[in-house]
């Protein structure tokens, strides 16, 4: 028989979107950090360094 | 003035004056230390307290960012208060100078501000404790140090917190509070319900210690008042100090005339800082310091972008987590689900083999496995091959005549003898030094008795709940449904019966005589001497019986047979006639001997490594009525019906007054154990086992691994065994005459067999002629068809026109024989078919092609998609849906017809062996014992409750 079986459809399935989660979660890290990074040097700028 | 004040302090230059007087920097001359003096400017003859309160205040007061007071005197009639140095200017200098602030500058400001704000409101410093109120924070009472940190100076209009003297003001920085405006009720409020004017008023107090005057636009009648500024007051000059410093310009001394600052121009969390700050009413401004610390402190960390990006960040990276969470466990499941497949699969397999082993309870119980008794998700439904299985392991689609495995034995150790009860409802076993007795429907242990030990022990049964076994105490009758032991006699291994059940006899291993027993007493009725004789032993007899030995009596018990050691056989006559026979002397050169008697007639064997002889005696006149020699060994046995010989592949039964030979059993491989019933034979060789019918076919094959070395068959049972392992296979009979629902010859040659729709008729045809029956069997008619050999395909149907056989011809047209009586219902004439013969099958979404030349396969019929392969080698003939699944029926080379209960994964369900037509969701089976036979699909849940109930029978 061709193609996945149900239980193997839910695990590489399942591992697929774990592993795109974890993608996901790794860019939104990285764009957190930019952001942030952007955010600190402007919030520097407007009410200096934060104590 | 002179330069050195109290000796102390060298005067440098003055750095300013106001309405407190004048202040110099100076020198302490001996701490080489700059100072700060302010000479006061009022009289001395003022009161001391009022002169030193800055003093008092500040003397206990410990911080970065207030002045530290030194020393207070009086010289010259004036007074002097010594002051930290405070380097730098106030910020009213670069204010006027026109000068802007950066806001993280202003910022930094008001909180090291509030930070002194802080501690001074904080009543705790200094004993006993108490807190203090600037009341004149403005930017000129802030100092800016060079390394841009502040200092709080001029404490002279200070308050003690909860004090109620009259203070000076400074517009535009004092709070509404200072000037007795009330707005907590948001109301304004003349503390002396005066009129206003639009002149500057100088307020003089008792102490007259205000700093500055009032502007315009707000003014009071009254030249004195007391008023009661508090915390909140120094938070509104804070606000309206830090207002300034960012706008360049003062607010408006009226706290409701302020105009706020531009959310464009500055951040808004800040102008909403100082707004709240400069509320006119004081319950709406920050009610501490602290407070209003912990709001530029926010700053950072409540600004809306922060806010925002947390939120988002925060939202996202939750929704992945979800999402990584959940593939997580989806796949945990799959992955759980998978392995759990696999270990059903692993018990679908243990139960065909098992099954093949002919142990039927544990074939049942693996399949039984593959079904969860209750559901989850982590759990698939039950699995294809679990469900064929157990179908299988039942054998609910097996409705032929025949033996059927019925279950295992296993003996403490291999066996060494079998014996089977005349009906076969019991069997004997013999094994190290013990005999085990079973009930061979319940596969109960009836009993176990102390046998001889020694491998020759034999047991035997004189009816079908008596046997006569070689005890360890001698020759004993055991009454196995009473479970007694009725006599003993002398030690035997070999023992026989007569065949009327009335005379025993036994011969222990190698001794040299024979012991004769009335069977039903035990009463010993002779003792044969063998002459110094004996039978042939091996020197270690308790594991190895080379069964070479004869050892048997007639039917009446009149003559005993004996081989012994030196080759020779004789026949002994125990009526003391003196008219014993000597068959073969010691110089015969025979080790193996076989042989028994039938009627009056003596048949034996015997055999050597290069030779075998057979011969046929009549004991009444003597002379030997047949015979014949061969390289190959000849086995023999005889009993009530007959003799039968065995060699290689082929087994006989012989006449023994003609010599004419009925054969009974040809078999591909080499014989090398059997048995006969009055019905059947049962055959063992190197492949497996097999049975044979009266008329010499082969009507059930089995295959088995260890060899076969002992076979026996009684009445409706049949056990086989082998000296390698302790697994005895126990088969039973089964009589499905029940499912029959047509009986026919079965010598009509056919290939398929039908059923009318209306059940009235069966047509069995083949591509030559076909023939209709009605239910009773009678043969309405039968047709030749005509031009067979143009016949490309038929193919029998039930549809609107009825039941009928249509024949199809190369040439493409076709005939419509009906089932009804076989009449020519219509002849079509239509394109020539594919000669590829081709057929297609829609059923249940599927498309099954089956080509002549290739293999069935099926695709799905909306995507095309292929599914599976249904046969590798057959061609498969029909397609039937029943259900949600669908029966295929296929036809194997040798024209064997069989079916497959398949589901929507062309998975198989279960196998259907002989299948030849399905209706009305009715499975028929066609046998070549010229029966047909109807069995309905049974579920799952149906197969389980069957499973329970063979295995609690079981128990």
């Amino acid at each position: 028989m061709t193609g996945l079986t149900m239980d193997e459809f839910l695990f590489y399935g399942g591992m697929l979107c774990a592993a795109a989660a974890c993608i996901g979660e790794l860019i939104c890290l990285c764009m957190f950090l930019i952001r942030k990074r952007r955010l600190k040097i402007q919030l520097e700028k407007e009410y200096g360094e934060r104590k | 003035m002179s330069d050195i004040i109290a000796s102390t302090y060298e005067i440098i230059k003055k750095i300013g004056s106001g309405g407190g007087g004048v202040v110099y920097l100076a020198n302490h001359l001996r701490l080489n230390k700059l100072v700060v003096l302010k000479a006061d400017k009022r009289k001395i003859t003022v009161r001391e307290d009022l002169l030193r309160r800055e003093v008092d205040i500040l003397k206990n007061l410990r911080h970065t960012y207030i002045p530290q007071v030194h020393d207070f005197f009086v010289e010259n009639k004036t007074v002097y208060t010594v002051i930290d140095y405070i380097e730098g200017e106030s910020l009213d200098k670069p204010l006027k100078r026109g000068e802007r602030f950066s806001q993280p500058q202003v910022i930094k400001w008001g909180m090291q501000l509030l930070e002194a704000l802080c501690y001074l409101h904080n009543p705790e410093h200094q004993d006993p404790p108490k807190g203090y109120v600037h009341s004149d924070i403005k930017p000129a009472n802030i100092m800016c140090r060079p390394n841009g940190d502040i200092c709080l100076i001029d404490f002279n209009i200070a308050l003690a917190l909860g004090e109620k003297n009259a203070v000076g003001r400074s517009p535009g920085y004092a709070s509404p509070e200072h000037y007795g405006l009330d707005f907590s009720n948001d109301s304004q409020e003349d503390t002396d319900g005066g009129n206003t004017e639009e002149d500057s008023t100088e307020v003089k107090d008792p102490d007259p210690t205000r700093t500055d005057t009032v502007p315009g636009g707000m003014s009071f009648t009254s030249k004195y008042k007391t008023i009661v500024p508090d915390v909140r007051s120094d938070i509104y000059s804070l606000g309206a100090t830090l207002y300034h410093l960012l706008s360049g310009h003062r607010p408006a001394p009226n706290a409701k005339q302020v105009v706020p600052l531009s959310e464009k121009e500055f951040s808004p969390p800040l102008v909403r800082i100082i707004s709240k700050a400069m509320a006119p009413n004081p319950d709406r401004r920050y009610q501490t310091a602290e407070e209003m610390l912990r709001a530029f402190r926010d700053l950072w960390d409540r600004d809306p972008r922060i806010t925002r990006l947390k939120r988002g960040c925060g939202i996202t990276a939750g929704i992945l987590a979800v999402v990584l969470a959940a593939g997580v466990a989806v796949s945990f499941t799959g992955l759980k689900r998978m392995q759990v497949t696999e270990s059903w699969k692993k018990l679908a397999e243990y139960s065909e083999n098992a099954l093949q082993e002919g142990d039927v309870d544990s074939a049942v119980s693996y399949a039984l496995e593959t079904f969860p008794e209750k559901s989850s998700p982590a759990q698939p439904g039950y699995i294809a091959e679990g469900r064929n299985a157990l179908a299988n392991a039942l054998g609910v689609y097996d409705l032929s005549d025949g033996y059927k495995a019925h279950g295992t034995l296993e003996l403490p150790s291999a066996p060494l003898y079998l014996a089977l009860s005349p009906g076969g409802m019991t069997l004997s076993c013999v094994y190290s030094s013990a005999v085990a007795v079973y009930d061979t429907e319940s596969l109960n242990l009836l009993a176990v008795l102390p046998a001889a030990d020694s491998a020759l022990a034999e047991v035997v049964y004189l009816g079908e709940d008596t046997i006569l076994y070689a005890g360890a105490e001698g020759l004993t009758r055991y009454d196995i449904a009473e479970g007694t032991a009725r006599w003993t006699g002398e030690d035997a291994t070999g023992i026989r019966i007569s065949a009327d059940g009335k005379k025993a006899a036994g011969i222990y291993r190698n001794e040299s005589y024979v012991s004769i027993y009335d069977a039903e007493s035990g009463q010993l009725l002779q003792q044969v001497d063998l002459d110094g004789r004996s039978q042939s032993v091996v020197a270690n007899d308790v594991f190895a019986n080379p069964n070479d030995n004869l050892f048997a009596l007639n039917n009446d018990g009149s003559l005993l047979a004996v081989s012994m050691s030196d080759g020779s056989l004789e026949i002994f006559d125990l009526n003391g006639s003196g008219r014993n026979m000597v068959l073969l002397d010691d110089t015969s050169g025979y080790t193996h001997f076989e042989g028994g008697f039938y009627q009056q007639y003596f048949a034996f064997s015997a055999s050597n490594a290069e030779e075998s002889v057979f011969a046929v005696i009549d004991t009444q006149t003597m002379e030997q009525t047949g015979g014949f020699q061969s390289a190959s060994r000849f086995s023999v046995q005889t009993d009530e019906t007959g003799i039968y010989v065995q060699t290689e592949n082929l087994l006989v039964q012989i006449d023994p007054v003609s010599g004419e030979q009925r054969p009974l059993v040809t078999t591909n491989e080499a014989i090398r154990s059997y048995a006969r019933s009055s019905e059947n034979t049962l055959i063992a060789t190197k492949e497996g086992f097999s049975f044979y019918s009266p008329e010499a076919e082969e009507i059930a094959v089995f295959e088995k691994e260890d060899e076969t070395d002992f076979t026996a068959i009684a009445g409706q049972t049949a056990v086989i065994g082998s000296r390698s392992t302790s697994v005895l296979r126990l088969l039973k009979y089964e009589d499905h005459q029940e499912a029959e629902v047509f009986s026919y010859d079965p010598s009509v040659s056919h290939d398929e067999a039908r059923i009318s729709a209306d059940g009235s008729r069966v047509m069995l045809f083949d591509w030559q002629s076909f023939s209709v029956y009605d239910m009773e069997g009678t043969r309405i008619n039968k047709v030749e068809i005509p031009d067979a050999a143009q016949v490309y395909d038929q193919q029998f149907r039930r549809d609107e026109k009825g039941s009928y056989l249509e024949v199809i011809y190369n040439d493409g047209t076709s005939r419509l024989y009906s089932a009804v009586d076989g009449s020519l219902m219509e002849e079509v004439y239509n394109a020539a078919p594919d000669p590829e013969l081709y057929e297609e099958f829609s059923v249940n979404g599927l498309r099954i092609e089956s080509p002549l030349h290739g293999k069935p396969t099926a695709y799905d019929e909306e995507t095309g998609k292929l599914v599976r392969v249904l046969s590798e080698e057959d061609y498969l003939t029909y397609v039937t849906s029943v259900g949600e699944n669908f029966v295929a029926q296929f036809v194997t080379a040798d024209g064997y017809c069989y079916g497959r209960l398949l589901n929507e994964k062309c998975e198989v369900l279960a196998e259907l062996p002989y299948l030849c037509d399905v209706i009305n969701n009715v499975l028929i089976f066609d046998y070549s014992t010229g029966d047909l036979r109807q069995s309905r699909i049974y579920d799952t849940e149906e197969l389980i409750a069957a499973a329970h109930t063979v295995l609690g029978e079981g128990q």
